[in-house]
Formats: structure tokens, sequence, C-alpha cells
């Protein structure tokens, strides 16, 4: 009995272990309700905030002595993994101490981080005026390249057919 | 009897030989204690003339007269010197390479390996960074294949024919990775 409840629990958390990969940040401490656009949307904007925010970089530049990225946030799945298929949420600056390598944190890769609202900052995409929120990074995650497809499709069913001999 | 033995040794000598790589023999070898690159980046001048090999992605190519420098992000090397695909990376260096490399064929982003002696380090701006670079002075380098793209149908059945021609399916019938050599 002990035994097989034993198989049990290790085969339904090998299948969890399958499905659930990404940074699983602490998020007791994140307000979850806090979007790039919504950040910014009253002047001056409440600094010292929590943000969990995902999505995809924009552009990528290393500065003496920090990197900052430039991304496009979408809404975030139970992975903490942005979904790129649903409407965006505005565009964050992230700051970085150190030095980021712009290969591999390179346009169109995705990140998801937890950071804390320091400031907005304007800026121009085009020849339109953008208002920036800008974050300080605690924690940077940056998404394999083909992680999309892995999480797109959790589970698989295939029927076979077998001819004994 | 001894014929069926001649002829069996004949044709596994045959079959080894068809297996021979064409990766070269110090690309497929590390050095005895290849050093990490990091290691190398702390304490360059306690490493200087070691024997290294490292391979990755390519960033960039110069020209120069008579001599090529490729700057390289390191990525960890397979058992046979290929660099994996992880994005986990000890960071960039820079190869000295003696002869022209052309750079329409070592293009952005593909994969080389190079085996060489650590020449010293060099500072370099990345953006507004200034980046530490490790210089390998290059002995023998190696342009890992690039991924075929299959057709989407190519593992269907039909490919897997031997002995019906499809004319319809076009020419080439079959996708032969190019290796590019060098010496």
């Amino acid at each position: 009995m002990t035994l097989s409840r034993f198989f049990l629990l290790s085969i339904v958390l090998l299948l969890l272990g399958a499905c659930a990969s990404g940074p699983s940040f602490d998020t007791r401490r994140v307000d979850l309700a806090v979007t790039p656009r919504s950040a910014v949307a009253e002047q001056p904007l409440t600094s010292g905030q929590t943000v969990l925010w995902g999505g995809v970089i924009l552009n990528t530049r290393n500065l003496e002595s920090h990197t900052v990225l430039e991304v496009l946030a979408y809404p975030l799945n139970s992975n903490q993994m942005p979904q790129r298929g649903r409407d965006p949420l505005g565009r964050f600056i992230l700051e970085r101490q150190g030095f980021l390598e712009p290969a591999s944190y390179a346009e169109g890769r995705m990140v998801t981080v937890v950071g804390t609202l320091e400031r907005s900052e304007s800026g121009t995409v085009g020849g339109s005026d953008y208002v920036y929120p800008v974050i300080e990074a605690n924690e940077l995650y940056l998404w394999p390249r083909d992680s999309e497809q892995y999480n797109r499709s959790n589970v698989h069913f295939g029927i076979g057919v077998g001819i004994g001999l | 009897m001894t014929e069926t033995l001649h002829i069996s040794c004949l044709l596994s000598t045959l079959l080894l030989a068809s297996c021979a790589s064409q990766v070269p023999v110090n690309i497929r070898q590390a050095p005895p204690n290849n050093p990490l690159l990091d290691e190398v980046r702390d304490n360059a001048v306690s490493f200087q003339s070691r024997q290294v090999r490292w391979g990755g992605e390519i960033l960039q190519l110069d020209n120069r007269e008579n001599a090529t420098v490729l700057s390289v992000l390191a990525r960890p090397l397979s058992k046979d010197g290929e660099p994996r695909s992880t994005d986990s990376s000890q960071g960039r260096f820079i190869a000295h390479i003696p002869i022209f490399i052309d750079p329409k064929v070592y293009t952005m982003g593909r994969e080389v390996t190079v085996r060489g002696t650590v020449a010293g380090i060099e500072t370099r701006q990345v953006g507004e960074y200034p980046y530490t670079y490790v210089v390998v002075k290059a002995t023998d380098w190696y342009l890992w294949p690039e991924a075929v793209q299959y057709p989407a149908d190519y593992y269907r059945w039909w490919y897997y024919d031997p002995w019906i021609y499809h004319p319809w399916y076009g020419y080439p019938y079959y996708h032969h990775p190019h290796h590019y050599r060098h010496h």
C-alpha cells in the first residue's frame, strides 16, 4: 500500500517536473496587479514596488557598469513565461548591474524578471513620445530559445498499432 | 577459411575507414588540462602560451592583411569538441587565425572550435563596457556544419524507400550538410 502510493507520488512528481520549467520566482513580495502600462499611468510613479514582468527583448545596451534592456511586456502564464500570443502590456526598461552578454540577451529573446520600480524615463518610438517605467532587475531569467515549443503543447497522445510475430 | 578471414578483415577496414571523421584530430581531442576561459581571463599571465581548445558562436570577423581575427562567444564543448546548444557561456574570446578566412563562410552565429595557445588579453568595448578578451593564437580551427533545415515531411515513409524512384520529389533527394575544411 505505502509502496504503491510512493510510486504514484513519484510518477506524479515526474510528470509535474516535465511540464513546469522556468524560473519559479518567489512572488510573495510582488505586486502582480502592476503592469508596465499601469505603472506609468499616474505620474509621478510609485517607486519601490516589486514587480514580476516578462516579455520580448527589443534592444540591449551595454554601459560601463550596467546593462540596459528594453522589453515589450506580455502577460505571463503559470510558468512565469511571457505569452507572445496575447496582447502586449507596454514596454519597460530593465537595468542590471554588470555585463549581460548582448549575443545571449539578444533582440527577440524572452526574459522574465523580478525587479524594483525605480523611475520613469521618456524616450521616443519612431516619432512618438513614449514613457517607460524603469526597473532594477533583482532576479533575471533568460528563456531558452525553443522554450515556447516545449510549453505550448504539454501532453501528446498517440495511437499505435502493433503486430506480434 | 583463411580466405573468408581475409575478406572480413578487408570489409571491416573499409567500414572503419568510412567512419573516419573529417574533424581535425586537434579539434576532436582537447589538450591535456585544457584550462577554462574563466580561469585564463582572471590570470592570463600564468597561462601564457598554454594550449587551449575552445569553441562557440562567431560574433565578429575582421580580415586583416594575411590574417583573420575572430571574436567568439564561448560555449561548453561536447567531448569531440563541438559547441553544445546552451545559453551557458564563460564569455568571449578572440582567435587570431594566420590566414585569410572568408567572411561569407564564417558568418555570424556559425559554430567554430579553435585550438591554439594563449597569447594574452585585450580590452575592447562592447557598447560602452570595457570587455576583457583572452586572445588565442590559433593553430587549428574548424567550422562546424550548419544544422540542415529538412523539409517538414522529410521523415515520412516515402523518403525511406530506396527501391522506387520518386521524380516528383525533386532533387536533391538527400540533403548532405556541407563540411568546410581547412588544411
